[in-house]
């Protein structure tokens, strides 16, 4: 039931301030994440690790299309949702300098989108993660088209039909497998399994494409990224962070969930092509960062990166890969979080991200420069803050896979440090001009995001384990199903 | 005829009655609020009438007609559409010169014409029903004479609907040529006892197939479909997109079902290329319009072609896919016609997208019923038009015409473009545009009441399909 409470009590908050309209619109927002916050962190608390499944619910929802209403909570579940209830109360925190017009429609889209990133997470059956998949969209299409910069329009509009054209796709896959449940035709993630493990290795390359595309363009992995930049540029500060730290992770999940197990011949004939096109992007994506002019749009490169080495891991089809995925999730959701508020901090003051008018801003504001190293340092992996554990799992796994493969996804460390570094130096030292030396320092609501949020880069980054040891036996798990399925073809 | 055939009938009694009730009391005196009422009360009393009739009905009336569960089913579907069209004329009405009363007539024999197509089971009734449904529209599509588009609409509806009527006339003669029969089961069993169709009942069947296609707008007879959706006054524009079109679906239905047509290669075939036309063509030439009533008019030719794809499935499953996408898709194209209409003046219809540049801050409520009824046409989840879509993707693949699935594919993303677009648009920024608004705000009351119950549908369908899928189950 717990589960159930997670995802619609963000909805009937939402439907609360899309109707009602109260006053004071960001707090009831923010009392509501942090109610879910505290619930997640019960669910956390109780969760057995070597359970299994664990707060499942099981209800027919619509007989007639097969579609129940199946969720539950197991370790790889249980780390995403709690990326998502505990990066929500910040997003929502970090508008408080903004005046947004409309305000509870934004803080209730937020919220909506909370309720069905929590649904994705959670899902159990084939056509409820496509609702909550798609449902996803809506808000945040909202959020960005509404409070969006300049060219919201076009840039929305190829974002919207970007991803909704790769899951349209999953879609008729997900139906296709359906029809090959045995009996009544049910969507359930196992018969699916099943169904799909079932058949031969051209339909499941068939449905591996149909399949990864969905998940490639939401994460967004090269080719499929080009909607990305503009839209982390465009869209307002939450929803750039919404994007960045939650929505993304969308993709990687369904890659776990709803990829290795389900087809693993068609994984294993085009796992390496998927890897490789992830290296491609990594390298790609860190190369554009470098000579990238504007803050905002150089952080939306980096997140290309990052993610394409987080897929890359995942096609490893390796324990080492898939876990170092998953604490590169948390530890990339909340470092993202934390350079798009300090992207928007520089904006609000300066009115403007381009690093050439910035410099000098570490003699005006200390606390703020102290922040952004360690933020800066986590996202380039230096040892001992979050960024640093995911990535060298997943390096490492890489390196176990094809040495060559490893060593060439192994320069995202030294690139990422070139394009990290040289804004730090643009923005923050050098000499001061006319707007940047009156640049006022982290203030209230600010450092409330801040300092917590930095605080947790460097306690995972230190002591990670207990994370790593909520996910482990799902993932082990996963892997044993990839590994059985492909080993009895063989 | 004896007291059940009656009793099957009187929804149609019902129906003839209200048009005579109309005429006499326009004779007394033009009311327009007299003739709305009268017209709204019958058409809510047919309907409630006719859920009197238990769903496994079945009369028939030899030879002409047959009054079953699909039957009523559609007649239902009919009626409520209809009374959302005249609730929705009202206002669009109200703040016009003209003379309004006979309009409410027009629009009851349309939609009489239309309820003897569902249950017809012969050509003469089909015809007949056709006929009725025609005339009515001729009038219909050109009632705002003063208007520019409107007699250049009106003039060619009407040479295009004679033609196709012609071929269907031609059509049916020939298979009555060959057969002897005029009856659909006395056709169906013809073909039974013959191995090949012989080549005049061939020819036959194409003429019908494109008399049906003029009526439907599908590629490559949809050339008046723009012209009359952008000329026809706005609630006729509905009216068109939803009765008209889905009386001849449920018509064909019933026949291909009685003839077993899904057997025969070269007519799956021939559908399968005129659902695959349709899709693209409408599509396509919907992406740079930017006149709202052309672009829903190239939408519903689309709409057509993701309809044919579950009519090709067959089967029950095939005619319960094609069902439910004409309820959802009837919903949504009455809500996106109501919405143009209440946002009508006097002299114009709100019909170019510039009209609804920043409608949201103007009118919040409108801009999200709208918004809702896009993304249902665009087949979004937790709409009905989602649930539709499926449904038709579900009976594609569940009788594997993977061609026909790609395509509906495909096309739900071009669609995309140009329904999100008119979104963006309403969601843009504030601009100053004062609206003249001179009837009392009753007036309007209607008109969003009827908007609001068609959106809160929308979502119902969407959320919780299971009732209406099962009553769909039920009559077929």
């Amino acid at each position: 039931m717990l589960t159930v409470f997670l995802i619609f009590f963000p909805l009937l908050i939402s439907v609360l301030l899309l109707v009602l309209k109260p006053a004071h619109a960001k707090v009831w927002a923010l009392a509501a994440s942090i109610i879910e916050l505290a619930a997640s962190l019960f669910v956390a608390y109780s969760f057995d690790k070597n359970g299994g499944l664990q707060y499942f619910v099981n209800v027919p929802w619509i007989d007639s299309l097969g579609l129940s209403f199946y969720v539950a909570i197991d370790g790889i579940s249980l780390l995403l949702v709690l990326l998502t209830t505990v990066l929500v109360p910040f997003i929502i925190l970090s508008s408080f300098g903004h005046q947004y017009e409309k305000p509870s429609t934004f803080y209730g889209l937020i919220l909506m989108m909370q309720m069905a990133l929590v649904g994705v997470f959670t899902a159990r059956d084939g056509l409820l993660f496509y609702l909550f998949w798609e449902a996803a969209l809506i808000p945040i299409y909202f959020i960005c088209l509404i409070w969006g910069g300049a060219e919201r329009g076009r840039i929305t509009l190829k974002f919207f039909i970007y991803t909704l054209a790769g899951s349209l796709f999953m879609l008729v896959a997900l139906v296709y497998l359906y029809f090959l449940t045995p009996g009544e035709h049910t969507f359930n993630i196992y018969a699916l399994y099943d169904a799909g493990a079932a058949l031969g290795p051209y339909p499941q390359a068939l449905i591996f494409w149909a399949m990864f595309v969905a998940f490639a363009i939401k994460m967004p992995v090269f080719p499929f990224h080009t909607w990305q930049p503009d839209t982390y540029t465009n869209a307002p500060t939450q929803g750039t962070m919404l994007l960045s730290g939650i929505m993304l992770k969308m993709g990687i999940y369904g890659v776990i969930r709803w990829l290795l197990p389900l087809v693993p011949l068609g994984v294993k004939e085009w796992g390496l092509t998927a890897v490789i096109i992830s290296v491609i992007g990594i390298i790609y994506a860190s190369c554009i960062a470098i000579v990238q002019k504007d803050l905002k749009r150089l952080i939306a490169y980096s997140s290309i990166a990052h993610v394409g080495l987080i897929s890359a891991g995942i096609f490893t089809l390796s324990e080492t890969g898939i876990q170092g995925a998953m604490i590169q999730m948390i530890s990339h959701g909340i470092l993202v979080v934390a350079l798009f508020f300090i992207v928007d901090i520089i904006q609000r003051r300066t009115q403007t991200s381009e690093l050439i008018k910035l410099g000098g801003i570490r003699n005006a504001a200390p606390i703020f420069t102290t922040v952004f190293i360690i933020v800066m340092l986590g996202s380039v992996a230096l040892p001992s803050t979050s960024g640093f554990v995911g990535e060298f799992l997943l390096i490492n796994s890489l390196v176990q896979y094809k040495f060559a493969l490893g060593i060439v996804a192994g320069l995202t460390i030294i690139l990422g440090a070139v394009y990290m570094l040289r804004s730090f130096q643009q923005s923050m030292s050098g000499e001061a001009n006319a707007i940047t030396a009156t640049f006022t320092d982290l203030t209230g609501h600010e450092k409330l995001v801040l300092y917590p949020i930095v605080l947790m880069i460097i306690v995972i980054g230190v002591y990670p384990a207990p994370l790593l040891d909520i996910s482990e036996s799902a993932v082990k798990n996963i892997v044993e199903i990839y590994s059985n399925y492909s080993a009895s073809v063989k | 005829m004896n007291r059940s055939d009656l009793y099957s009938l009187t929804p149609l009694l019902i129906l003839s009655s209200a048009a005579i009730l109309n005429f006499f009391s326009i004779s007394i005196k033009r009311n327009h609020k007299v003739i709305f009422a009268i017209t709204v009360l019958s058409l809510i009393g047919d309907f409630i009438f006719l859920t009197s009739y238990s769903l496994y009905h079945q009369q028939h009336i030899d030879p002409l007609l047959v009054v079953d569960g699909f039957g009523i089913f559609n007649i239902g579907l009919i009626l409520l559409t209809t009374l959302v069209v005249a609730l929705m004329s009202y206002a669009y009405f109200e703040q016009r010169e003209e003379r309004k009363e006979e309009y409410y007539i027009l629009l009851i024999l349309a939609a009489l014409g239309a309820c003897i197509m569902v249950i017809s089971k012969h050509f003469v009734s089909f015809f007949l029903g056709l006929e009725v449904l025609s005339v009515s529209l001729y009038s219909l599509i050109a009632y705002l004479r003063t208007r520019e588009r409107s007699d250049e609409a009106g003039i060619k509806y009407l040479i295009l609907a004679a033609f196709s009527s012609a071929f269907l006339l031609f059509g049916m003669s020939l298979i009555y040529a060959t057969t002897g029969k005029m009856d659909f089961g006395g056709i169906g069993y013809y073909l039974t006892t013959t191995q090949d169709i012989p080549l005049i009942m061939m020819a036959g069947l194409g003429m019908l197939i494109v008399g049906a296609g003029f009526k439907l707008g599908v590629v490559p007879f949809h050339m008046w479909t723009p012209d009359v959706y952008e000329g026809a006054p706005t609630p006729v524009t509905a009216f068109i997109a939803t009765v008209s079109k889905g009386g001849m679906i449920a018509l064909l239905v019933r026949f291909f079902n009685a003839i077993n047509g899904y057997q025969y290669e070269s007519f799956t075939n021939l559908f399968t290329v005129l659902s695959i036309a349709s899709m693209f063509v409408g599509n396509i030439l919907a992406l740079r319009q930017t006149n709202l009533k052309r672009i829903l008019a190239y939408s519903s030719i689309s709409h057509i072609g993701y309809l044919l794809v579950a009519f090709l499935s067959g089967g029950s499953m095939g005619a319960q896919a094609t069902t439910f996408y004409l309820v959802a898709y009837f919903i949504t194209t009455l809500g996106a016609f109501g919405i143009i209409a209440t946002l009508s003046d006097q002299h114009r219809d709100a019909e170019l997208i510039d009209d609804y540049r920043g409608l949201l801050w103007r009118r919040p409520l409108t801009a999200v019923a709208f918004s809702a009824m896009l993304l249902s046409l665009a087949g979004i989840p937790l709409t009905a038009g989602f649930i539709a879509k499926f449904y038709v993707i579900t009976a594609g693949i569940g009788t594997q015409h993977w061609l026909l699935v790609f395509c509906l594919v495909v096309n739900s993303v071009i669609g995309l473009y140009y329904y999100i677009k008119i979104i963006a648009v309403m969601f843009d920024q504030k601009l100053q545009i004062k609206s003249a608004k001179e009837l009392h705000p009753l007036v309007y009351v209607i008109s969003s009441v009827t908007i609001a119950v068609l959106a809160v549908f929308l979502f119902w369908l969407g959320v919780s399909p299971e009732g209406m899928l099962s009553l769909i189950d039920d009559v077929i």
